[in-house]
């Protein structure tokens, strides 16, 4: 059986064209145990293997791969490493944003933007998260005058991602799930 | 009409007044009976329902929903510039506060609708995000679900009003924008999503009135973001279409800041041109990552190509933007109607690609039809799917052969049949040319190996041209091995190959077994393509055989 990676790539054959995401499981699966206690004490949690991330139609054309660990810990720093391949245009560029509880303390130029070598370049950050929960990085790479979004998770703590509810779903009379829009 | 019972003449006024109230108290029950048997038995075409012991009463009025168009830049988008645009061809319902639907129809082109019911009850104007006719001729089913609340289908509904006369009830689904980010009901978004499906049905039915559509679900939510994960958690890794078990269907990005797809109408129809190539035709492409400029397999080169150029025809909008980044302020965009820079034309090229399907469809002798009549018959075509079989079946369908051949050749495409016989333009990188040309290679000698070489590092790996050589063979009709091996085992490649028959049948040997693919295929008569590749993404060189 191919690995996961390669396997996608090989079913686009069924879908549209592009390196995508399919039904995949979750990414978060069986988390390890919890790493040493300590405020300082860095995620001793196994990271996972390089992903590569979903690429849409007509974007930057630079390939984004992450190695994350499978679960980090509130409070204390860990190491994500960004790959970022197939940069074959001078102008590439990339920035990376992240929600107000996650905090990078290296690298941190690649927060305002920098410019990528051709090629491919590997970047190290460290990650502090403040709280549990389900997080992503936000990495936007430019290349031939086109931008591409791709989203980064981060699992802090255990605790399996839950749903947000934001649409209240009903059943009309006839079974029928609904999600009611109010109109103005 | 139902009448009063009569009563005994000399009646003292005592029993007349028991039956006058016997009257107030049963005529309306009766009444309400005889409404409920009529709207038990209705619903439909925009009329009937009873029982809400008023007079029928009509309600109208449009439906639209806040647009957000992209900057007059093509670089994000403009939430200055928002403008309300009817939800053509939804389904509209009157239903009562618990649900039960009194009267449906479909909104019209521009959004208004017109039902009717009986008054004197609380109701409300639901419009779903559906484009659905399962009525003969062109029949078609589209829904937008919330893929993060149990593929829930999205619908409109207006507060709850008690009619005692008719009444004008317009609807909007506003867009939720707060300024700098979304911060109320993003309610437009599926109608935004639901209108480019529209758009795109009409465009097909143009074509074809009788068209039978297999059902599609789209598939939008706030939490769709770009990451790979659970779809149902929103973790949809990007805007895609996917056809698995028989279901149609297409995922949307919806992230508020990173990137969100329902306005970005050229993505959206992209994607729903997948869904009519799954659907009606055939798609071989390998998709993988790919810029402007590359060198592609050729394949992917017209898959992109036929998204983008399809684009611009069912929106008639030649430019296509896609927005990202905080606020949707950032973003890209590209004219399919440009014509390709020089050292970007070619059988490998998107742009090209792209240039040509759009091409075809504004040239006022050929139009959409031919086009679509290509798609169709490019499902049994018996090669890959490129801008070869594409432009030979657009000919076949009625195409004007010296229009068609000029457009191709201004790409320096030589469209002399669908195998890219003749071809001279293999690109500027000698080693990719080297593998891909000719288009087509011949195999010729039955039962022994011929050797056929791949470059995975010239143009790129994977997805470009030289990745995978394509080879062509005769066969009676017969059971034949097809077996693919290294010339020089390393213990490193993954051979693989794929296989349309004659018939357009489309087949794989895709097994993972290192330095070997073997197939036993029964071949109808006729002259079979086969593209072969590595997994591993080697250099390499192959042996392939045909044997019994």
């Amino acid at each position: 059986m191919k690995n996961s990676t390669q396997l996608r790539l090989n079913l686009i054959t069924a879908i549209c064209g592009a390196g995508l995401a399919l039904l995949a499981t979750c990414a978060w699966a069986d988390a390890p145990t919890a790493p040493a206690a300590g405020p300082t004490a860095k995620s001793k949690t196994a990271k996972t293997s390089w992903v590569t991330a979903a690429r849409k139609h007509n974007g930057s054309g630079v390939v984004l791969s992450y190695s994350v660990p499978t679960v980090l810990s509130a409070g204390q720093t860990a190491t994500v490493q960004l790959r970022l391949s197939n940069v074959t245009k001078s102008d590439a560029n990339v920035k990376v944003t992240t929600p107000a509880g996650i905090t990078v303390t290296s690298n941190t130029t690649v927060m305002t933007g920098m410019a990528l070598p051709l090629g491919s370049t590997t970047l190290t950050l460290q990650v502090t998260p403040s709280a549990d929960g389900l997080e992503y990085l936000n990495v936007f790479t430019t290349q031939g005058g086109r931008i591409s979004a791709q989203s980064v998770p981060l699992q802090v703590g255990s605790a399996k991602p839950q749903l947000k509810a934001i649409n209240k779903v009903e059943t009309t009379p006839s079974g029928e799930k609904v999600i009611s829009l109010p109109a103005q | 009409m139902l009448h009063s019972p009569s009563l005994a003449p000399a009646a003292t006024a005592r029993i007349t007044r028991l039956a006058q109230l016997r009257r107030a108290l049963v005529w309306p029950l009766l009444m309400s009976a005889a409404a409920l048997m009529v709207a038990c038995g209705g619903g439909g075409g925009g009329g009937g329902g009873g029982g809400g012991g008023g007079p029928t009463v009509t309600i109208s009025g449009t439906a639209n929903y806040d647009f957000v168009p992209a900057q007059s830049n093509g670089i994000g988008l403009d939430y200055g510039a928002i403008t309300q645009k009817p939800i053509r061809g939804a389904t509209v319902q009157l239903i009562t506060s618990s649900g039960n639907v009194l009267a449906s129809t479909v909104t019209d082109a521009q959004g208004a609708y017109s039902l009717s019911a009986s008054g004197n009850r609380a109701m409300r104007v639901r419009v779903r995000a559906e484009l659905r006719d399962t009525t003969s001729p062109g029949t078609y089913n589209v829904t937008v679900l919330d893929n993060t609340a149990s593929n829930a289908l999205y619908v409109l509904d207006s507060a709850l009003f008690t009619p005692t006369a008719n009444e004008t009830r317009d609807l909007l689904a506003g867009s939720g924008w707060g300024g700098t980010s979304y911060t109320g009901t993003r309610a437009a978004a599926p109608f935004a999503v639901l209108d480019v499906a529209y758009q795109a049905l009409q465009k097909v039915l143009s074509a074809a009135p009788s068209v039978s559509l297999p059902a599609l679900r789209m598939f939008w939510s706030k939490l769709n973001k770009s990451s790979d994960g659970n779809l149902s958690l929103g973790e949809i890794g990007t805007s895609f279409f996917t056809y698995s078990g028989s279901t149609y269907s297409l995922y949307l990005l919806g992230d508020d800041g990173v990137d969100t797809d329902e306005y970005d109408t050229h993505v959206v129809a992209h994607e729903f041109g997948h869904y009519l190539q799954r659907a009606l035709s055939a798609d071989d492409s390998i998709g993988g990552s790919h810029s402007g400029g590359d060198l592609l397999d050729m394949r992917v080169a017209f898959s992109e190509g036929w998204g983008n150029g399809w684009s611009g025809i069912a929106l008639n909008d030649p430019v296509y933007t896609d927005s990202a980044a905080t606020s949707q302020s950032l973003g890209f965009s590209f004219d399919v109607s440009d014509l390709p820079a020089s050292n970007d034309k070619g059988f490998f090229s998107e742009a090209s690609g792209q240039y040509l399907v759009w091409s075809l469809g504004a040239e006022p002798t050929i139009g959409f039809t031919p086009i679509y009549n290509a798609l169709v018959a490019l499902k049994n075509s018996p090669q890959f799917t490129s801008i070869y079989s594409f432009g030979t079946a657009v000919k076949t369908a009625g195409a004007s052969s010296a229009t068609v051949n000029t457009l191709w050749q201004g790409q320096s495409i030589l469209l002399n049949d669908a195998y890219g016989t003749g071809e001279t333009n293999f690109g500027a990188v000698a080693a990719a040319a080297a593998v891909a040309d000719p288009v087509y290679r011949t195999y010729t000698t039955f039962g022994t190996a011929q050797p056929y070489c791949i470059n995975n590092t010239a143009a790129g790996s994977y997805n470009k041209l030289g990745n995978s050589v394509f080879v062509s063979f005769t066969t009676t009709t017969s059971s034949r091995t097809l077996t693919l091996a290294p010339v020089t085992p390393t213990g490193i490649t993954d051979p693989d190959f794929y296989v349309v028959t004659s018939a357009g049948t489309r087949l794989e040997g895709t097994t993972s077994i290192t330095d070997s693919e073997t197939k036993v295929i029964a071949f109808p008569a006729g002259k079979h393509v086969v593209a072969l590749t590595d997994y591993k993404l080697t250099s390499s060189c192959f042996n392939f055989k045909v044997s019994n």
